[in-house]
């Protein structure tokens, strides 16, 4: 039996446990984005500093993960999407606030946690795709959307998806609990079918002629364009970025970056944020992914200029994750997912 | 000893029900009670999906697998094997290949346009792939397999002598299938459709991304969006309800993918050939499913993969993927087997374990997601308890997390084909084993092992192909830096370009038919 072990078993626990001991420099992140999105500039992030970086992506759930591995877990930072995430990761304890001179000069204080527990890296705008022929407006309101001229005309994704709880979270901060719900059972009533899809298909919808407008992040065009075979679909669509009524501005988001508590490797943590907010890094973010930087004197790509000026809700991002679980109860109360008539 | 290895086992799969039940006991915000609307109406498209894909899988299952077994027709034997293939496509890549290949865009829609002239999609009527019909087709057309398998085997098997004997009081063709073949066929049935149900349950991905609101979907929303994982975890507690209710209607429940009654025979029904129009007819109606289930899907993907060839890695970490992918699957399905043999035969030993049995169904039966939340923290235990004992941690961030939470989820599959074959094996060798001085030991490794062979061999690989095409454990408990073809695939497609994981998807296709095909052939 002892020579069985060693034979079979010794090897098989070293190859299950795969926890050996950082050897090189390096850094573990946990994300919630996609790891083809940020493969370039993790890559940059290592040629240029000979840190290493190990990845684990899924679409959610990681801060539960963090959470169950307590002091055994190997995540030193979290990347998210939605501020809504970042904070429910710091409610579940798993963060610590971190604070270096370079960040605080970098990233703006409406777009960190006053105590540092949490740093947006992107930004991107919840803008309305519509038809270049069949919506004239320059200029649109998000109440627009429930105006009775776009009856049957509206197409979105599931109102659950974040982009559309935090977009009507937004709503809430802005027009008042019962004016939102007014707004969002005429959202409803204007749409051409059942929400469903990805914000991609409200382009590809909109070429298809089966709808004329909808809600959909900025940067999708800026992919579509790039992607030979769906380029027709951004071809068909022009960008309009919503405001208020009551003089808010267009709803934003981000994506942002939380310090995991048990962290192991600290300096290499700090050094991997802080060079995501390098102008450098900022411009290459931009370029590959078409999101707004946040950093102060980057511009945008030239692409995502080109859909138009964004003036961000002044709205403070903390509101708006505050109120998403608002904004699901209010899909789930007028049955906004249902569709246009049941 | 045999006792108390069993005891260890169903403790260590019992594990993760604490863990959920823990979770459904804490704090919630929400009522279980009073469903919202959304909740309600979500409720009640579960309820369509189920019913339409019961129909459906069962109504395509039974008439193929009847005319293949005692029809001849052009092509029948490809056919035997070509209508398990569709096992291999998980549902979530069905669904997104359907919608690509049928939605306005799609080459069916464009050479449509190109025919008639339209040009807008006002202008005409197409129905929509993104509806509950369209769902309920495309879950059919995969999950079909499970309702096929488990009939063909019955009418090769048990099925011969009455079909034969009442070929000769005169009965044949359709009356032949509706009094004989039909009812002879109902527990096959049940089985496969329940576990055609269970699938559908636990489908994450393919019903959102058709836009029918199922109950998966609200579970999603409670912990997403209100942060309410007690509330998550009571809906999922009724999801499960459902599926017990579906496991005590069934009575053949325990008996797993083959039917109980089926009995070893080598010589399937003489075939009765059909007349020249009939047998085409034959051959048409059986080749559909197979058409739509694998053969046209897998051209699309194809033709996708080579289209997106320069955009495609096809590098090492597509082969590191490959690796891992078949790494898991493997070391899954050893674990189910084992322990499900180890429970079968503890079982059968001592009879502590009848009610056991149908229980390891329950993980089977838990959303792919809930599942993981619920034994997250169990994870965490067993390192401590090993660290305790001065071992190693060999649990959080490793593979064994990822193959200790597929096993706990697939370990019914283990138990019902395990028991199915011991239960092949008359009581009376039992107690022969035993007149000749037989122990507990002895019986188990000298005579219950060597029968549960076979059950062992056909569930490893309905785990493997499973575990191939899971989703949401591999994606949350891997370690960092793994990542298997399906998780690859799943990068692309929520990033919006499935398209990109098309040669993954390929490959996870691929891999799952091999196996589906070491399937059909045990028939």
């Amino acid at each position: 039996m002892p020579r069985l072990f060693s034979r079979l078993l010794a090897p098989a626990v070293l190859a299950l446990g795969a926890t050996l001991p950082a050897l090189a420099q390096e850094v573990n992140l946990y994300t919630h984005r996609e790891p083809g999105l940020i493969k370039p500039l993790l890559d940059r992030f290592t040629a240029e500093t000979g840190v290493k970086v190990n990845v684990v992506f899924a679409a959610n759930g990681l801060a539960e993960r963090i959470q169950s591995e307590g002091e055994r877990s190997a995540a030193d930072l979290l990347l998210s999407v939605d501020v809504a995430t970042l904070t429910h990761a710091v409610s579940l304890g798993i963060t610590q606030p971190v604070k270096t001179p370079a960040l605080e000069k970098a990233v703006p204080a409406n777009l960190r946690a006053a105590d540092g527990s949490w740093w947006a890296m992107s930004m991107r705008a919840r803008a309305f795709y519509v038809s270049k022929d069949r919506v004239k407006d320059a200029a649109l309101t998000y109440e627009d959307l429930a105006d009775p001229r776009f009856k049957g005309r509206v197409c979105l994704r599931d109102g659950l998806h974040a982009y559309n709880t935090s977009m009507i979270a937004a709503a809430i901060a802005n027009m008042g609990d019962v004016k939102a719900e007014e707004w969002l059972k005429g959202v409803r009533a204007n749409l051409s079918k059942k929400p469903s899809g990805g914000d991609r298909d409200v382009a590809k919808d909109i070429a298809s002629g089966s709808c004329d407008i909808g809600p959909s992040n900025t940067y999708y065009m800026g992919l579509m364009n790039r992607d030979p075979n769906q380029k027709a679909w951004a071809d068909a669509v022009r960008v309009v970025l919503p405001t208020f009524r009551n003089g808010g501005g267009t709803h934003v988001n981000i994506s942002g970056i939380v310090f995991a508590k048990h962290m192991k490797n600290r300096d290499q943590a700090i050094r991997l944020v802080e060079w995501l907010v390098s102008p450098a890094a900022q411009k290459l973010y931009a370029a590959q992914n078409f999101e707004y930087p946040v950093v102060g004197g980057v511009e945008p790509d030239a692409y995502t200029l080109s859909l138009g000026a964004l003036k961000p809700d002044s709205l403070s991002l903390e509101t708006v994750g505050a109120n998403r679980k608002k904004a699901s109860e209010l899909v789930d109360k007028v049955g906004f997912n249902l569709g246009p008539q049941s | 000893m045999i006792l108390a290895a069993g005891l260890v086992l169903a403790a260590l799969v019992f594990a993760p029900g604490l863990g959920f039940l823990s979770r459904m006991l804490g704090p919630s915000t929400g009522n279980l009670f009073a469903l919202t609307p959304t909740q309600f109406a979500a409720l009640r498209e579960t309820m369509w999906l189920m019913a339409g894909v019961a129909a459906l899988t069962a109504s395509i299952g039974v008439s193929t697998a009847w005319l293949v077994s005692v029809h001849e027709f052009p092509l029948r034997r490809a056919i035997d094997i070509g209508l398990v293939l569709p096992l291999a496509f998980p549902t979530y890549l069905i669904a997104y290949v359907a919608v690509d290949l049928l939605d306005f865009f799609g080459p069916v829609q464009s050479a449509f346009r190109a025919i008639t002239g339209y040009r807008l999609a006002n202008e005409y009527y197409f129905p929509s792939i993104r509806s509950l019909p369209g769902a309920v087709i495309l879950l059919s057309l995969v999950l079909m397999p499970y309702v096929y398998v488990p009939c063909r085997i019955l009418f090769t098997r048990s099925g011969r002598n009455i079909v034969e004997a009442a070929r000769l009081l005169g009965a044949s063709g359709w009356r032949l299938f509706f009094r004989i073949g039909l009812p002879i066929a109902k527990p096959a049935i049940l089985t496969g459709v329940v576990l055609a149900l269970l699938e559908t349950l636990n489908d994450i991905g393919a019903v959102e991304y058709l836009g029918v609101s199922s109950l998966s979907a609200v579970i999603r929303d409670l912990w997403l969006n209100r942060f309410d994982l007690a509330g998550a975890a009571r809906l999922a507690g009724l999801l499960i309800a459902i599926v017990v209710l579906l496991l005590l209607i069934n009575p053949q429940s325990r008996s797993g993918i083959v039917p109980r009654q089926a009995e070893r025979s080598s010589s399937e029904p003489r075939r009765v050939p059909l007349s020249a129009g009939k047998a085409w007819a034959a051959t048409g109606f059986c080749l559909l499913p197979v058409a739509l289930g694998f053969v046209i899907p897998v051209l699309h993907l194809v033709s996708r993969a080579i289209r997106y060839l320069g955009a495609l890695s096809m590098d090492h970490e597509l082969l590191q993927a490959v690796f891992a992918t078949v790494f898991i699957a493997l070391a899954v399905s050893a674990v189910v087997m084992i322990c499900g043999a180890l429970i079968a035969i503890a079982q059968r030993v001592t009879g502590v374990f009848n009610r056991v049995g149908p229980l390891t169904m329950l993980g089977y039966a838990t959303p792919g997601t809930v599942l993981v939340l619920a034994i997250m923290p169990v994870l965490g235990t067993f390192d401590d308890a090993l660290v305790g004992m001065g071992l190693p941690a060999l649990f959080i961030g490793a593979h064994a997390a990822v193959i200790y939470a597929l096993s706990a989820r697939f370990l019914g599959i283990g138990t019902t084909q395990a028991g199915l074959a011991l239960a092949r094996l008359p009581a009376n060798v039992d107690a022969v084993a035993r007149i000749h001085g037989y122990g507990d030991i002895r019986l188990a490794t000298r005579i219950h092992w060597p029968a549960i062979q076979p059950g062992l061999k056909l569930g490893a690989i309905l785990v493997f192909i499973d575990t191939v095409k899971e989703l949401p454990a591999t994606l949350l408990l891997r370690p960092l830096n793994v990542e298997t073809l399906a998780t690859r695939a799943y990068a692309k497609a929520s990033a919006g370009m499935f398209e990109h994981g098309a040669l993954d998807s390929l490959l996870i296709v691929a891999i799952s038919a091999l196996a589906a095909i070491a399937l059909s052939r045990r028939n």
